[in-house]
């Protein structure tokens, strides 16, 4: 049955091709078809990448690579974001050519010039940020941009009929007629696999799989990555630092760092630990140590908070917590359930649509941007390079924002009355130094344009300004999120030092280990309400994933 | 089969903006050529005419020099607006409204004041008014969310016909029966330098414009909080900018300039009102106010730039002229090398964020 499914998916994937391009498919079409007719057997090379290397100006992101595959197996990459992951994914997926070495299917040697040519190979690719049409059902988006059996018409019967069995083979449980907006974020990502599946993937690579999911969305995708390796399926997931699930689904896993193989290992003879130390190059603190501080006042106090969605939809409902100096409240929850919209109100960013805000006991509702910041309150918002930072401008030009019309930023200069006007440059800059040495931000000057920092860069530098802007609370939405050990571990450090200075923190995270190993207090918001606050020694995994699910609510009401 | 890859890259360097700017002008050029040579013309000729009339010679760049004052002044107020998206394309009324308020202060002053104080009174009338106009719209904008593009271009007609009733109606000039007002007496017109129509005190307030600007934008707070309102304005209100205030500032401002480039070409060039004192006239399709667009792109919206521009829009604006009397091509041509000027450089400065490659398939 496997094959005549399989076989299906290729034939119409090779007359999608042959309408394109006839001489191109017909040259493909021998290793396609190779390819197609043997037998998957469980434990045969499937790919292999031999030498790959991959010069950028200055960089060298790939260096003499060697990377494979067999069938039935899940061989995980992991490594830091610029270790060069992403470079060589691309390399397979035809968006990128290496420079020098050679890619092999099942020991041809092939050359992929784009993802349509890595799709016909039978190489599938999960993103990260999932590419599906909202308001279409599954099998819509699925058939997307494939020839259809009846054309001009579409054959979404017959679609729905192939994803039934799909799921059923590899025990999906997706539902063809559904829309995908009513679809949660594990259901959309089991899509996306499909989608690969679909178009006759026999290697799989999954980008950050777990990034985005709930503690129990992430077992079942493992429990999906396993049986697609039973069924034969060569897996790639690229990690950047959930070491603990690599340990659970991985076979072998290959460890780049600054573009090289440092290490290729089985997984059961190494542990988290071993990884960490390999991918960074030293010993790695897993868990800050949790400070103790002194609590003091009640710094922020929000009380049955309403707000709206972008989209005028009620995106809190009734949201009531507090947070005193020195403590960190931390809010868990999947992303898209009010945590945005929690921070935009508490900074003056959002309208608020009932209840109130207070700050030291006054009131701050509906407030205007700058009266939040004037009460120092900062903000590190989960989209950098949309909210946080200006991209071309200078990094100098990045550390001022917000404290910019303060001194010792700004000066009389010539002018004849006491009005400070123009902007010091020689403070900005050397404020600028300072920062850049203080948070180990990479970068050849503090005059070249932001935009050519890395990620953990970036938001090195956001945390350096907040927090050099010396604030009372800090709201801190996904300040880890994407980024790679190091700069994780960093952050996490700055965080914890800055509460035990008797800062009052309110931590957004989707990273249930971050939220529960530097909180204090732990919230959990669903669907636009805060279902349970529970003190951090006493909360259980489990019971915090299944309240993020929505599945129970308990722990004290309100604060 | 070629493929093309287009990957988004970092801003371009000063020096690279300025060779783009340069080799979207010859672009231009040489589709104008295509223009031209269609007419049956050289365009090689045409084109050395063109440059030699608007730069060759003492008198040519008189001539320019007049005309880069409105250019000048209100170039740079738009290079000001755009720098914070603010898309004001109501300089032409903003300068007809000038021209209205100065010319009235000019003419109907209750009571007596020393010229210099009288002409000076003429010019805040002139700015206010042209502010006054553009802050209309900001206003209109940020309250209601009433698209400024549309409002300012608008206004535009508004202003026209204001202009029109006036010089037709109450203003006109008795006795002869042109649609102008009486001229302005002898001490309220502008001086000139010898020998030429350069009214240098608008050209000397231009300049002060421009280095304010230039100052403004690179040295002060609030030319800082106008670059990252216009850079992002999410992240502007996220610094906690005041978007409201940053757009009536830049509106008042380029306004208030293109109203002193209208009381200027009245009390110096016309020494009364009329149409076409913004420039719309015979020889130019165009008002300053539109060409002034052209301007702040060419300048890249920077204060220095854009009176480089003007400079230079100006010398192809007197040598078309030239073109046009001694050739016998159209007007139109030149404006229609303009419109290409503007097209690729706007073109230009858009694919200049990109980086293509192209790359050999099978």
């Amino acid at each position: 049955m496997r094959q005549s499914i399989v076989g299906k998916i290729k034939h119409s994937t090779e007359r999608f091709g042959r309408t394109l391009n006839q001489a191109r498919v017909s040259q493909k079409e021998k290793s396609t078809r190779n390819f197609r007719l043997r037998k998957a057997k469980l434990g045969e090379v499937v790919l292999e990448m031999r030498g790959i290397t991959k010069r950028f100006p200055g960089v060298l992101a790939n260096d003499h690579i060697d990377f494979d595959i067999k069938t039935g197996e899940v061989h995980a990459l992991l490594g830091e974001n610029g270790a060069g992951k992403t470079t060589l994914m691309n390399i397979l997926y035809g968006l990128y050519q290496p420079d020098e070495g050679e890619i092999r299917i099942r020991g041809k040697r092939v050359t992929i010039t784009s993802p349509k040519d890595a799709i016909d190979l039978g190489i599938g690719m999960v993103h990260q940020h999932f590419m599906l049409v909202d308001p279409m059902t599954v099998a819509e988006n699925v058939v997307l941009g494939l020839k259809s059996s009846r054309e001009p018409f579409l054959d979404i019967d017959r679609a729905e009929k192939r994803i039934t069995e799909l799921s059923k083979k590899y025990g999906f449980k997706v539902d063809p007629s559904a829309k995908i907006e009513q679809l949660s974020v594990g259901e959309r990502q089991r899509v996306e696999i499909i989608k690969a599946l679909y178009r006759g993937a026999q290697v799989l690579i999954l980008d950050e799989p777990t990034a985005v999911l709930t503690p129990p969305e992430v077992k079942e995708l493992m429990t999906i990555i396993r049986r697609m390796a039973k069924e034969g399926l060569a897996v790639i997931p690229f990690i950047t630092h959930k070491l603990p699930e690599v340990m659970a689904i991985s076979d072998r896993v290959t460890i780049l760092r600054r573009g090289k193989v440092v290490a290729r290992i089985e997984t059961k003879r190494t542990n988290k630990r071993d990884l960490a130390k390999k991918m960074v190059g030293r010993e790695v603190l897993f868990r800050v140590k949790r400070g103790r501080a002194k609590m003091g006042r009640v710094v922020l106090e929000v009380k049955n908070l309403e707000a709206l969605s972008d989209r005028d939809l009620p995106a809190l409902k009734k949201v009531s917590f507090s947070i005193r100096e020195g403590e960190i409240l931390g809010i868990a929850g999947v992303s898209g359930n009010g945590q945005r919209e929690l921070a935009e109100a508490i900074t003056g960013l959002r309208r608020v649509t009932g209840g109130r805000v207070y700050v030291l006991g006054g009131d701050m509702t509906n407030k205007s941007p700058s009266e939040f910041i004037d009460q120092r309150i900062r903000y590190i918002p989960e989209d950098r390079m949309k909210r946080g930072l200006l991209m071309d401008f200078s990094i100098a030009e990045n550390a001022i924002l917000k404290a910019h019309s303060q001194p010792p930023f700004v000066y009389r200069w010539f002018l004849p009355f006491d009005k400070k006007w123009f902007l010091d440059e020689r403070k900005i800059g050397e404020h600028t130094e300072k920062l850049i040495q203080e948070y180990g931000i990479v970068t050849p000057s503090k005059d070249i344009p932001t935009r050519n920092l890395s990620g953990g860069n970036l938001q090195r530098l956001i945390l350096a300004r907040e927090l050099s802007q010396n604030p009372k609370v800090l709201i801190a939405n996904q300040p880890t999120r994407g980024l790679d050990v190091g700069a994780t571990e960093f952050i996490r450090k700055k965080l914890m030092e800055q509460k035990e200075k008797g800062m009052a923190i309110l931590l957004i995270s989707e990273d249930l280990d971050e939220i529960m190993s530097m909180s204090d207090r732990i919230a959990v918001m669903y669907e636009g309400k805060i279902v349970g606050i529970v003190p951090a020694d006493k909360a259980k995994v489990k019971e915090i994933g299944l309240m993020m699910a929505g599945a129970k609510q308990e722990g004290e009401r309100g604060h | 089969m070629l493929g093309l890859k287009i990957e988004k890259r970092a801003a371009p360097l000063p020096w690279v903006e300025l060779g783009i700017s340069g080799l979207s002008i010859v672009i231009a050029l040489l589709a104008g050529s295509v223009l031209i040579w269609t007419q049956g013309f050289s365009p090689l000729h045409i084109y050395s005419t063109l440059f030699s009339g608007g730069f060759g010679s003492f008198s040519a760049i008189a001539k320019t020099l007049t005309k880069t004052i409105p250019l000048l002044l209100i170039g740079v107020g738009l290079a000001l607006a755009f720098k914070a998206k603010a898309w004001n394309i109501g300089a032409p009324g903003q300068m007809i409204i000038g021209a209205i308020a100065g010319t009235g202060v000019a003419l109907f002053l209750p009571f007596d004041l020393p010229a210099p104080a009288h002409i000076a009174l003429m010019f805040i009338a002139g700015f206010a008014a042209g502010a006054g106009l553009a802050a209309i719209c900001a206003f209109l904008n940020t309250k209601i969310g009433l698209d400024m593009v549309v409002s300012t271009l608008l206004l535009n007609y508004v202003v026209l016909k204001l202009l029109k009733y006036l010089i037709y109606g109450p203003w006109q000039a008795p006795g002869w029966g042109f649609p102008y007002t009486k001229e302005l007496s002898a001490s309220l017109q502008l001086p000139t330098l010898a020998g030429t129509r350069i009214h240098y005190p608008t050209l000397i307030i231009g300049i002060v414009a421009v280095l304010l600007i230039y100052v403004l934008m690179r040295r002060t707070k609030l030319g800082y909080e106008i670059r990252v309102f216009g850079e992002n304005p999410k992240a502007a209100e996220y610094a906690g900018i005041n978007s409201f205030k940053i757009i009536i500032l830049v509106m008042i401002i380029s306004g208030g300039l293109a109203g002193l480039a209208g009381i200027g070409e009245v009390a110096g060039i016309h020494h009364l009102l009329k149409e076409g004192i913004d420039g719309s006239g015979l020889a130019y399709v165009s008002s300053y106010g539109y060409t002034a667009i052209i301007v702040a792109w060419l300048g890249r919206r920077s204060a220095l730039g854009s009176a480089l521009a003007a400079f230079f829009i100006a010398g192809i604006l007197v040598g078309g002229y030239g073109v046009q009397l001694i050739e016998g091509v159209p007007f139109a041509m030149v404006s229609a090398i303009l419109g290409l000027i503007l097209i690729s450089l706007i073109g230009g400065a858009i694919l200049a964020r990109y980086k293509f490659t192209f790359r050999r398939g099978r």
